[in-house]
C-alpha cells in the first residue's frame, strides 16, 4: 500500500526521536540557571537541521 | 495622535520599493492560473526560500514571541526551535517527495493534492471549506494586529485596516504568485534586517542607558529562574503550544503550496538550507530580545506584568523614532508577507474545487482574492474579537490533515474504500473535535485546556490519527 515501507518506518522512528530530545528538559534540565537549556535546545536544532539536509542532499527523486 | 512623519517616510519607502518589484515581477508572468498560484514550479532558490520564510513567520515572532519570552522564559525557545526542527525535517523528507509528485501532477492547491491522490471527489472540498474555516480568522488576526503598528505611526485603525488591505491585495492581483514572491523575499530580508537592528539596539543602547550591563542583565534573568522552565512551560502547555506548531509545514496550505513552487531539485533543496539558516538566526534574535526584556522588567525599567503583545510596542517608543518606524515597518513586512501568501493559498484551493484546477479563469482569482481579504478586513475592523480569536486554533484545526498528508504522500496506488472514507472521517472527526471545545471554552481557553488531562491538540491528532490507521488495518483485512 504505502511507496517504500522503510522509508515510511524511517520518517516515523526520526519523529518520534526528534520530539523526545526536545522533552528531556522536563527530565534533566527543567531547573538550569546558567544558559545550559537555552545551549541544549539550539545545538538540538542545528545538529537535526543538519541531519535533516544531510539526508535531503542524498536523496534523490523517488527516494 | 499625530501622524509620524518618519513611519510615514519608511513606510513610503517600503510600499514604493514593493510595488516596483511586484510590477518588475509581471514580466515572469505567462498570465495562467497555474502560474498565478505556484509560479508555474519555475521559482529559484532564492526566491522559493524567501517567499516560504516570509509566509512561515509573521509579525508573530517580533510582537508575540518577544512578549511570550519576557513573560515566560527560555521555554519559548524550546518551542520555536521544535517548529523549527520538524519544519526542516519534514521538508527533507515529506516534503521533498510532494515537491517530486507536484511536478508530475501540476497541483495549484494542496486540497486539489489530497484529492487526486486519495481519489476522493469528496475530500477536496471539504479539505477546502477547512481551509476557509481555519484560515480567515488567521488572516483577520493579522490585519488587526497591524492597527497596534500602525497605531505607532498615528494612522488611525480604520486607515490601518484599508492600507493594510489594499497592500495585500495589490500586490496579489498583479502577477499572483510571481509578485508575491518577489515581495515576499524583499519582505524577508526587511525582518532579518529589523530583527537584527532591534537586538543590536537592545543591547548597544537600551541596556547601557539603563545603567546595566549585559551580564549584569543575563544574571538578573538567570536568578529569577527564567533560564530554565517556569511554571508556565508545564509539559502539557508544551505539548499544547509545540504539536499543532511541529506539523505547521504539512497543513497549513500557504506553506504547503510552497512546495510546488522550486524549479529543480537543486534549487528545491538549496531553497530549504536558506529557511534553515534564516529561521535559526531570526529565532535566535527575537527570543534573546524577549529574555532581554524580561531582564530588564527584573531590574525595574519596564514593568514586570506587561500584557504579551505590549512588550515590542512598549520598546519601540524608547527607540530613536527613525530605527522605531524602520522596526515598525519590519513588523509590518511580516504581516503582509503571511496575509498575501494566506489570500492566495485560499482562494487558489476554493478556485480548484470550484472550476477543477487548471481550466480556472484568472478574473476569477483575482475576485475571490478581493472577496476573501474583504471578508478579512470587515471581521478585523469590525473588531469581531471571537472569530479573530479563533486564530490561535488555526493550526489546531488543521492538524488532522498532518496523518492524512503524510500517510497519502507515500500512498503507491489509489486508496480503496475503506481508507477514502476514514480519511474523511478523520479530518471531520479531528476538526469537529477541536471546534467544539473551542465553542464551549472559547478559543483561547481551549488552546490550553486538559481534557483526559491532555492537550486538546493532542487528542485532535490522536483522534484523526486512530480513525485513519484503524481505516488502513480494515481495508488491508479487506484486500486480503
Amino acid at each position: 500500500m504505502f511507496g517504500d515501507p522503510m522509508k515510511r518506518l524511517q520518517v516515523v522512528i526520526l519523529l518520534a526521536l526528534i520530539a523526545g530530545f526536545y522533552f528531556i528538559p522536563y527530565t534533566i534540565l527543567y531547573n538550569t540557571r546558567g544558559l545550559e537549556l537555552f545551549t541544549y535546545w539550539t545545538l538540538l536544532t542545528l545538529a537535526t537541521g543538519l541531519l535533516s539536509l544531510l539526508d535531503l542532499k542524498n536523496t534523490s527523486r523517488g527516494g | 495622535m499625530s501622524v509620524r512623519i518618519e513611519f510615514l517616510l519608511v513606510f513610503s519607502i517600503y510600499i514604493a520599493i514593493g510595488s516596483a518589484l511586484a510590477t518588475m515581477s509581471r514580466r515572469f508572468f505567462r498570465g495562467d492560473i497555474r502560474d498565478y498560484y505556484t509560479g508555474g514550479g519555475r521559482l529559484g532558490a532564492l526566491l522559493a526560500f524567501g517567499t516560504y520564510a516570509a509566509t512561515t513567520y509573521s509579525a508573530f515572532m517580533m510582537v508575540g514571541l518577544v512578549g511570550l519570552t519576557y513573560a515566560t522564559g527560555v521555554g519559548a525557545l524550546g518551542f520555536e526551535l521544535a517548529y523549527l526542527a520538524f519544519t526542516i525535517f519534514f521538508l527533507s523528507t515529506i516534503g521533498y517527495r510532494i515537491w517530486a509528485l507536484s511536478r508530475r501532477h501540476n497541483w495549484i492547491s494542496p486540497s486539489q493534492m489530497l484529492g487526486e491522490i486519495y481519489g476522493s471527489r469528496l475530500l477536496e472540498p471539504i479539505v477546502s471549506s477547512i481551509y476557509l474555516f481555519a484560515m480567515l480568522p488567521y488572516l483577520a488576526a493579522q490585519i488587526q494586529g497591524l492597527k497596534s503598528i500602525f497605531t505607532y505611526g498615528g494612522l488611525s485603525e480604520l486607515e490601518s485596516v484599508v492600507i493594510s488591505s489594499i497592500i495585500v491585495y495589490a500586490w496579489i492581483i498583479i502577477a499572483g504568485l510571481w509578485s508575491v514572491s518577489i515581495t515576499d523575499t524583499y519582505q524577508g530580508f526587511i525582518m532579518l534586517f529589523g530583527g537584527l537592528a532591534y537586538l543590536i539596539w537592545v543591547l548597544l543602547s537600551l541596556i547601557p542607558s539603563t545603567g546595566n550591563s549585559l551580564s549584569n542583565i543575563v544574571s538578573v534573568i538567570s536568578e529569577s529562574g527564567y533560564l530554565g522552565l517556569t511554571k508556565f512551560w508545564s509539559l502539557q502547555v508544551f505539548l499544547a503550544y509545540t504539536i499543532p506548531w511541529i506539523f505547521f509545514a504539512i497543513t497549513n496550505p500557504q506553506v504547503v503550496v510552497r512546495l510546488y513552487i522550486a524549479r529543480d531539485e537543486s534549487s528545491y533543496k538549496k531553497s530549504i538550507t536558506y529557511f534553515f539558516i534564516y529561521g535559526l538566526i531570526y529565532t535566535l534574535i527575537v527570543v534573546v530580545v524577549g529574555l532581554i526584556a524580561r531582564g530588564l522588567a527584573e531590574v525595574g525599567f519596564i514593568p514586570r506584568d506587561l500584557p504579551r503583545d505590549s512588550v515590542t510596542p512598549l520598546l519601540l517608543s524608547y527607540m530613536n523614532p527613525l530605527l522605531g518606524s524602520i522596526m515598525a515597518v519590519s513588523i509590518v513586512a511580516a504581516a503582509v508577507s503571511t496575509a498575501n501568501s494566506i489570500v492566495l493559498a485560499v482562494s487558489g484551493s476554493l478556485l480548484a474545487t470550484i472550476k477543477g484546477g487548471e481550466s480556472g479563469e484568472l478574473l476569477l482569482a483575482r475576485v475571490m482574492d478581493a472577496i476573501i481579504v474583504s471578508l478579512a478586513a470587515i471581521i478585523a475592523s469590525a473588531n469581531i474579537g471571537y472569530i479573530v480569536d479563533l486564530s490561535v486554533l488555526t493550526s489546531v484545526i488543521l492538524l488532522p490533515l498532518a496523518p492524512v498528508t503524510i500517510m497519502g504522500v507515500y500512498l503507491n496506488k489509489k486508496p480503496g474504500p475503506i481508507i477514502r472514507y476514514s480519511t474523511i472521517l478523520s479530518i471531520i472527526t479531528g476538526v469537529g473535535i477541536s471546534t467544539y471545545y473551542a465553542l464551549v471554552y472559547g478559543p483561547r481557553r481551549a488552546f490550553l485546556e486538559q481534557i483526559v488531562g491532555l492537550p486538546l491538540s493532542l487528542i485532535t491528532l490522536l483522534s484523526a490519527s486512530t480513525i485513519l490507521l484503524g481505516g488502513y488495518v480494515f481495508e488491508k483485512l479487506y484486500d486480503r
